[in-house]
């Protein structure tokens, strides 16, 4: 009986210590870095970095945010939660070498395996966009970048300063803010992801500035619309449809 | 729960209320190597935030206490951090102008210069993005490091607070009480730190006669007026694309009336980006391109905050507008949203009439927030 007991015992840790195994495992998982440069006309650019417009004058960007939400992996139609929201800000980026490294966040403890894409939420999803500031914590950044007039947040915001005499005095500030609920798309593409117990993939993605103002040889008229606050039917529209465009993937 | 905190700061009342400022002069009654004779008490306190403002982020390694905010209340009325006993936390922050500084520029112990207005504590456990001015502390605990070694501050060393504080009549127990430490020689200034950081996250100011009628459908604090529903609309909202317009609220947006940004507001003219003789958040972040940039404070309670910016510039609300409505001065990173606009006279009544409708007459009478001292 009581070698019956030790032996029991003995197997009862040993099945344990198997247990604990495969649940640091699981627990590690792999990780997905997500890394964002800013760009502009396919070049990497810096905040208050003089760049050419399409209509003839220069400008330079001195404030850039995006909201992006609800990101999955998918394979086959199976569906794997990466974030909910995240707010990509390129604010503090004031220099080359920082425009090459954009910023990034790595999302740790996902499921190893192969996935065939990724299906983004770009902006906010009306369901985020129903929130309010008082919702969350002041860490979040939800807590902030809310516009009480539309009942909204503002999902991107693209702000600068354009010199449009020549004289290279950049006096035209420009400002786009661009919330509400058509302001949210979702996009999905494929590439292939493989995440391995342990490791760490990279996906590095661009967001094209020229792109958000200009699209396919049209081009927004700067002189004419320096603001826009999601006020204009037209300019909003417009904005508005070129961000999911704006946002590609560089490394697939 | 409150009752004993309420307790433990109507016993430190009786103790404090016969010391002189509670600084000087110090008579130990219990050798620093004895052990402190009270209790260690973990009672939580309960912050009350209103539900229409965000949720506060509390450091997991200082939740608050009954005992540590009553200790953070102390030490932020008491003059002991300065080199001479004279200069206490509340000596800039003053609880009835929404611990704000009516002088244009802080002045610390023998009357030294500093070079900004000290900043309103209103709300200030919410601020999210960097401390002072210039954004250079990350937390609560960081900011109230600096000032202590500051010369134009209190001007004094850490290591001599510290000495104050483990030999000073009451503060070990109090020390106890919050932190559980054993004997008063491990009284530190971390943990000084820790407890004026807790008091400073009760300053919650969210029942200003704006949150009634607008949050809390408070009958009681009837409707806005004409003059304040005209100025409301004039912070918050844009009818059409026209540039004329204030636009106020891309900047002190939110229920917390800042986005926490910094920002150049356009108050000083250079010739380059390197020309600021204050860089603010640039001197901080070494990046031209925050030259010149300050935090955006928060607008509550701002009829009380005066004078304005982080220099004191400007003694009235009407300054302020005049100046926002000039433009400002150019620069490369004047911000984007500040340009010219036209108010009339009564605009600009109104607009101010909406503004202190943020006063917060229950946070700036608080009686919980006020000198323990007194």
């Amino acid at each position: 009986m009581k070698h019956l007991f030790v032996l029991s015992s003995l197997l009862l840790t040993l099945s344990f210590s198997a247990c604990e195994q495969t649940n640091d495992t699981e627990e590690k998982g792999s990780s997905l870095q997500l890394q964002f440069l800013p760009t502009y006309d396919g070049q990497p650019i810096a905040m208050f970095q003089k760049v050419p417009y399409s209509d003839g004058s220069s400008l330079f960007f001195d404030r850039f945010h995006l909201f992006l939400s609800d990101w999955y992996l998918v394979n086959e139609g199976i569906s794997t939660p990466l974030f909910d929201v995240r707010r990509i800000d390129f604010e503090s980026i004031q220099d080359v070498n920082a425009a090459q490294k954009g910023v990034q966040f790595r999302i740790d403890k996902l499921p190893v395996g192969t996935f065939t894409g990724l299906k983004m939420g770009i902006g906010l999803s009306p369901a985020w966009n129903a929130t309010k500031p008082s919702d969350y914590t002041t860490t979040h950044p939800l807590a902030n970048n809310y516009w009480e007039q539309w009942n909204s947040y503002i999902s991107m915001a693209l702000e600068g300063k354009a010199d449009t005499l020549g004289n290279g005095v950049s006096k035209l500030s420009l400002t786009y803010h661009i919330g509400k609920n058509p302001a949210y798309s979702e996009k999905n593409i494929s590439i292939p992801i493989t995440l391995k117990s342990g490791e760490t993939q990279t996906i590095v993605f661009e967001i094209d500035l020229k792109k958000l103002l200009v699209r396919e040889g049209t081009y927004l008229d700067i002189r004419k619309t320096p603001i826009d606050h999601s006020t204009d039917p037209f300019v909003y529209d417009f904005i508005r449809t070129n961000i999911p465009n704006a946002l590609t993937v560089k490394n697939k | 729960m409150m009752k004993k905190g309420l307790l433990i700061i109507g016993m430190a009342l009786v103790v404090f209320g016969s010391c002189d400022k509670g600084a000087e002069p110090i008579t130990p009654t219990t050798a620093a190597d004895q052990p402190i004779d009270s209790i260690y008490n973990t009672t939580p306190y309960t912050l009350e935030i209103p539900n229409w403002l965000p949720k506060i982020v509390i450091p997991n390694d200082n939740t608050l206490t009954v005992s540590g905010v009553g200790l953070g209340r102390y030490l932020f009325y008491d003059p002991i951090f300065s080199k001479d006993s004279t200069i206490a936390c509340a000596s800039c922050h003053l609880q009835e102008l929404g611990f704000s500084d009516p002088r244009k520029i802080s002045l610390g112990v023998n009357q030294a210069k500093g070079t900004r207005n000290a900043m309103s504590l209103v709300n200030v456990g919410f601020y999210s993005n960097g401390l002072f001015w210039d954004g250079r502390s990350k937390t609560l605990e960081e900011q109230a490091l600096l000032p202590i070694e500051d010369h134009t501050e209190m001007n004094e060393s850490w290591d001599n607070v510290v000495k104050k504080l483990r030999r000073h009549p009451t503060y070990p127990k109090m020390f106890r009480a919050a932190f559980g430490i054993e004997y008063a020689t491990e009284i530190t200034k971390e943990l000084a730190v820790k407890a004026m950081a807790q008091f400073e996250r009760t300053l919650i100011s969210g029942y200003s006669r704006f949150d009634r009628i607008v949050f809390q459908n408070d009958l009681n604090a009837g409707f806005l007026t004409d003059a304040e529903e005209r100025g409301r609309e004039l912070f918050f909202f844009e009818l059409s694309q026209q540039l004329d317009h204030p636009g106020c609220s891309h900047c002190h947006g939110g229920p917390l009336f800042t986005d926490n940004t910094f920002r150049n507001n356009g108050i000083d003219s250079v010739v380059t980006l390197n020309d600021f003789k204050d860089r603010g958040l640039g001197a901080v972040s070494k990046k031209m391109g925050d030259n010149g940039r300050f935090r955006v404070p928060s607008l509550r309670n701002i009829e009380l905050t005066a004078p304005y910016m982080h220099d004191g510039r400007f003694n009235t609300l009407e300054e302020v507008i005049d100046h926002y409505s000039s433009g400002g001065h150019f620069a490369d990173n004047l911000d984007a949203n500040i340009r010219k606009f036209v108010l009339t006279e009564r605009d600009k009544k109104d607009l101010i009439a909406f503004l202190k409708m943020l006063t917060d007459t229950t946070f700036v009478n608080n009686p919980v927030h006020k000198n323990p001292f007194r």
